[in-house]
């Protein structure tokens, strides 16, 4: 493996998100990854108790989207983020980890802004080619697929302020049946995801 | 407000300020502004001087010319580091004449992110920001002659135009040495180098679909330079039609045609990732990382890697600031109607635009 040699660490950010941390576990189990997070915010309200404006609504899988992330850092300091994606639905779901941390951070998985502007984005931004099974993470009922991403490589967290973190607002594909992983003829079904944005305080202290 | 928003506002308080600088003996060339009215109603001023060591260069010397600015007010006065000499003045911004005539300027052209606070520079009541600033290579020099160059920060929204004193010097004719570069690397394939351990069978690979990527983005930009419409091209992959979105496009394609015309573009072999064609830092142009799946791509086509290298230079800061909202064809079609406004900001969309397989009209 290894994108490039440029930026050594972006292996590190590859191999943290490593299959082991996004297997299925039960989501009461204690994850170790969440030993850095102080506070993890209110789950986002189920698509459910949203309005739902198409059709595609009735269809798409009950997942739940959190974020957490310590709420003071210092300049310079590494910034841990965990995002969590749980399966609230009866049956298992197949879940396209491109462009969410749970492949790492190899796009904009995340919006970031500082005191409410924008902070631009400097990780890589990657072409893939076709997905393969391996590409999805496989979420039985009631269980967490989750992985911790360090942010402050991708972003320039190093000015003091108040960073807000808003995961996109979309999976790229998600399945309901083993037979559409991975999704033929390119035919992903975008999956609308709703997740509380975080905050985090960079002061020197 | 944002700290640029301010700077903005400050620049608005900025009046004309000239010092001519003796010992130069340049008549200032015609159409020199009067300053006298400006300055009566100064709110804030910022002062730019322009100063020349010798009046007359060999065509053997570099030509550069040191521009001063001071901030004459009482409040402090932000600028783009990019307009401020000691980064370099880029763009344009020295008014360039010989004998009375507009001299081209021939230097490169940058899209810059605006409104970013890191890219101010404040100058404090009183303080000055000094440096040289290239003419030589930026501006056309092929004919001798006494030429006059003055420093200006053109009017823009709610900044008012800031112009300095001019100074002459003679000048011998020489060529552009960037033309001459230019001139011999079109023997081989223009502004491309390598790294990463490329392989000679890799190089030529990639010089092809170099080629094919400029071949595509200009096309796509003459097609675009057409009467906008909403023509089945257009709408496939931008959706929703308006010389507005057709315009953004448009502008998007000018840029990726003309980095892939002059920019100084790195081609790096070292990833080997197979679920991966190519990726890029969107920050640091323009070096293109090409991995696996690009060396199974065809050099044209679908997917191709002429393709993927439009894809890759859309993504640049500098150029286009693409982003990566949906993958393959199906999915960008889709995206055109789902969500036009991210289709026009997706490089996929651009990459199945420029290579138009299956042909659209």
């Amino acid at each position: 493996m290894g994108l490039g040699r440029r930026n050594l660490a972006w292996l590190a950010v590859l191999s943290a998100a490593g299959v082991t941390a996004c297997t299925p576990k039960p989501a009461e189990a204690p994850a170790p990854q969440q030993a850095p997070v102080a506070a993890t915010p209110p789950p986002a309200p189920p698509p459910a108790a949203e309005p739902a404006k198409e059709p595609t609504a009735v269809t798409t899988p009950k997942l739940e989207c959190a974020l957490g992330v310590p709420p003071k850092a210092k300049p310079g300091e590494p910034i841990e983020v965990l995002f969590k994606l749980t399966n609230r639905s009866e049956s298992p779901v197949w879940v396209l980890k491109w462009q969410t941390p749970l492949e790492g951070i190899l796009g904009t998985v995340f919006e970031v802004t500082r005191d409410g502007e924008e902070v631009p984005y400097q990780g890589p931004m990657v072409k893939r080619a076709a997905p393969n099974a391996d590409s999805y993470t496989a979420i039985a009922p009631g269980a967490t697929a989750e992985n911790t991403v360090e942010v402050t490589q991708a972003w320039d967290f190093k000015k003091p302020g108040t960073y807000r973190i808003t995961f996109r607002d979309a999976l790229m594909d998600v399945a309901t049946r083993k037979e559409d992983v991975p999704r033929p003829g390119g035919a992903y079904q975008s999956t609308p995801v709703t997740c509380a944005p975080v905050d985090v305080t960079v002061a020197a202290r | 407000m944002s700290k640029s928003l301010r700077g903005f506002k400050w620049l608005m308080g900025t009046v004309v300020g000239v010092s001519l600088l003796s010992g130069c003996g340049a008549p200032p060339a015609e159409g020199e502004p009067t300053p006298t009215e400006a300055t009566e109603q100064a709110q804030g001023a910022l002062t730019a001087r322009v100063s020349v060591g010798k009046a007359s260069m060999a065509a053997s010397e570099r030509v550069t010319v040191e521009v001063t600015l001071t901030n004459t007010s009482s409040a402090p006065v932000s600028l783009y580091k990019w307009d401020a000499p000691g980064e370099g003045l880029n763009e344009g911004r020295l008014s360039v004449s010989r004998d009375g005539q507009p001299v081209e300027y021939t230097g490169a052209h940058f899209k810059r992110v605006q409104g970013r606070a890191e890219d101010l520079i404040t100058l404090a009541p009183g303080q000055s920001i000094s440096g040289p600033v290239a003419v030589s290579d930026a501006y056309d020099l092929s004919v001798s002659g006494t030429y006059t160059i003055r420093y200006e920060l053109e009017a823009r929204e709610g900044v008012a135009a800031l112009s300095s004193n001019s100074v002459s010097l003679f000048i011998e004719g020489r060529r552009n040495s960037r033309e001459e570069a230019e001139a011999m690397r079109q023997v081989t394939a223009q502004g491309l180098s390598y790294s990463g351990a490329c392989t000679s069978t890799e190089q030529s690979a990639i010089a092809s679909a170099f080629s094919g990527a400029q071949t595509y983005s200009n096309n796509a930009y003459s097609y675009l330079s057409g009467t906008p419409s909403a023509t089945s091209r257009f709408t496939t992959w931008f959706g929703t039609y308006s010389t507005t979105n057709w315009n953004t496009i448009k502008t998007h394609f000018s840029s990726i045609k003309n980095a892939f015309a002059s920019a100084a573009v790195v081609v790096d072999c070292s990833c080997n990732e197979s679920g991966t064609y190519a990726y890029v830092y969107p920050s640091s142009p323009y070096k293109i990382y090409v991995c696996g799946a690009f060396w199974s791509a065809p050099t044209t086509g679908t997917d191709s890697k002429a393709g993927t290298l439009v894809h890759e230079m859309s993504h640049f800061t500098v150029v286009a600031g693409t982003d990566d909202w949906a993958y393959g064809q199906t999915a960008a079609k889709n995206l055109a109607k789902s969500n036009p406004t991210r289709a026009r900001d997706n490089a996929d969309s651009h990459e199945y635009f420029a290579e138009n397989n299956p042909s659209l009209p």
